[in-house]
């Protein structure tokens, strides 16, 4: 598992040992939209990681339901690939799914450009560890796998 | 290396009927009690239940506290585990969670384990008016709170987001002390990590594979060993992995059995994600409506198709799989050891899932009991020990049936 010491990139670095601090620090909701603003900092270096169009959110569990491969609500199109358990080969997707559950999500225009949703103001401790363990996660990732 | 049993319950809807008959129900939880009953006489350490509401077919598991206490009355030794209760207030209030933890850890004699987590699913969610934006943070307030209720005499009353209540004692309390050993259920990687940082176990409801438990298991040692502020009284650092289990003596027969109900298991999960006809599904029907023959099944396993890389569809893949676990005990024996390698402490067996026949179930039991169980019962102290090394230097109570 990845840790903060792990980021080579400057920037991404300092965003996040300040997401880190403002978590010692009891700023749960600023640490949160910390992490939120570097996941679209990443997005925008790094488009090769943005999720194809219906690809779930951090909530793929669509397979099989009502709402069928590739549609429905929720996350159901994030599902789409685990169909390959009964229904043929899958397409691989990109991992790394922001966790959309939390309260931000991150949403795409027509043109697959990323943006943040707030579905509320107030972040507590856990939201922001949940952001903050992914976001370190996928800056690793992204640094050890070139686009 | 230590094992358990996880339960939902499934329970397909007949093919020919759009309800279940009316015995149904009644034969699913006294299938369950007996299962967990001779697991408990075979040597399993666990029997973990979930709790889900109005996930027809997927899980008639609804009141865990009531099952585990009527299997804490047919068992001896065996842990009785929530995996998990669902804690946000308006699913379970936090007093009435303390009330039943210490009362089922009192008619147990000190067995249970304190699974929580957050709920997932709309139907679950919505049922309860719970909004998918509060749920962790709703986990959170409750899980601690409840936690302080189980050791504060008396309790000081809490003003807080999700619930608010004035000073009372909450009685009983559990006869394990501080309190049972707490959990958080982790289907993905950040709440492992939060785990670690809290002080819990986290029940990994992710499939990971024994290369990916290897790499979160330093991590989460090393989170814990940091930990400035555990959610409870104590830590339970444990960290343990599911998966869908049939063992038989040879592996093609583990697959006739087994392979259909892991399918449907996967199936039914993604179901439950999806917008529902309540009363009205047959989710059975419609799975098999697309395996509709066993060897059908059979030919969509040997399958070749791409592993999804987001973590929440690949476990859902992994969850409709043959997996690690479904072959004669040799196959199985195997892929254990890579987990005890990666330094997992309990890996937790799904056996009920789908059709399978409950003769079949009991089988499975026997067999892996014996045939492949005692040998990591044997090797389970040099777990302990590398365990012991770990915990070197945290400044908490541990509790732990690690």
């Amino acid at each position: 598992m990845a840790r903060p010491s792990d980021i080579e990139d400057p920037i991404f670095r300092a965003a996040l040992e300040e997401a880190e601090r403002l978590i010692d620090e009891g700023d749960y909701t600023k640490a949160s939209r910390k992490c939120a603003e570097t996941y679209l900092l990443l997005l925008d270096q790094r488009p090769d990681l943005i999720p194809p169009p219906g690809a779930g959110l951090g909530f793929g569990f669509g397979f099989g339901g009502p709402g069928g491969p590739g549609g429905g609500s929720g996350g159901s199109s994030g599902g789409a690939a685990g169909l390959a358990a009964g229904f043929g080969p899958g397409r691989a997707m990109r991992r790394g799914f922001w966790p959309g559950q939390g309260g931000i999500r991150v949403i795409f225009d027509e043109d697959r450009k990323p943006s943040l949703s707030y579905e509320k103001d107030r972040f507590s401790l856990t939201e922001a560890l949940t952001y903050f363990e992914f976001m370190v996660e996928q800056v690793v990732n992204a640094q050890r796998e070139p686009p | 290396m230590k094992f358990g049993l996880f339960y939902e319950l499934q329970l397909p809807r007949p093919l020919d009927k759009d309800q279940w008959n009316d015995d149904d129900e009644l034969r699913i939880v006294q299938e369950t009690l007996e299962q967990a009953e001779f697991a408990d006489k075979l040597g399993f350490d666990y029997v973990f239940l979930v709790e889900h509401h109005f996930l027809e077919e997927y899980c008639h598991c609804s009141a865990p506290e009531v099952m585990l206490a009527a299997m804490s009355q047919r068992t001896k030794s065996i842990r009785l585990g929530h995996g998990i209760v669902q804690m946000p207030p308006l699913q379970n209030h936090p007093v009435r969670v303390a009330e039943r933890i210490a009362t089922l850890d009192l008619v147990s004699n000190g067995r249970v384990e304190f699974g929580t987590g957050e709920g997932a699913t709309p139907t679950e969610l919505g049922g309860f008016n719970t909004r998918q934006a509060d749920k962790k943070e709703a986990w959170e307030e409750a899980t601690r709170e409840c936690l302080r209720m189980m050791t504060s005499v008396p309790y000081p009353g809490y003003q807080g987001v999700h619930f608010s209540m004035p000073e009372r004692n909450i009685v009983p309390k559990p006869l394990q002390k501080p309190h049972p050993p707490v959990w958080v259920a982790a289907s993905r990687r950040e709440t492992v990590m939060i785990a670690g940082r809290l002080g819990m176990g986290a029940l990994g409801f992710g499939f990971e594979t024994p290369e990916e438990a290897e790499e979160r298991v330093s991590r989460y040692y090393e989170l814990v060993r940091g930990c400035r502020q555990p959610i409870g009284a104590a830590m339970n650092p444990a960290l343990v992995t599911v998966g869908n289990m049939m063992c038989a003596d040879t592996d093609d027969e583990a697959i006739a059995r087994g392979i259909s109900g892991a399918q449907f298991f996967g199936f039914a999960l993604g179901w439950t994600h999806g917008p529902v006809k309540h009363g009205r599904d047959n989710v059975y029907r419609e799975f098999r409506n697309r395996f509709d023959t066993a060897a059908t099944a059979q030919a969509q396993e040997q399958a070749t198709a791409a592993e999804p890389e987001d973590e929440s569809a690949r476990t859902l893949y992994r969850a409709g799989r043959r997996g690690l676990f479904i072959g004669a005990p040799a196959y199985i024996r195997e892929n254990l050891r890579r987990y005890e390698e990666a330094h997992m402490d309990a890996v937790l067996f799904f056996l009920q899932c789908g059709d399978r026949k409950h003769e079949h179930i009991m089988e499975s039991l026997e067999t892996f009991a014996k045939q492949v169980m005692p040998e990591f019962k044997e090797r389970h102290h040099l777990q302990q020990r590398w365990r012991e090394q770990q915990l070197d230097g945290v400044k908490f109570p541990v509790n732990s049936s690690i």
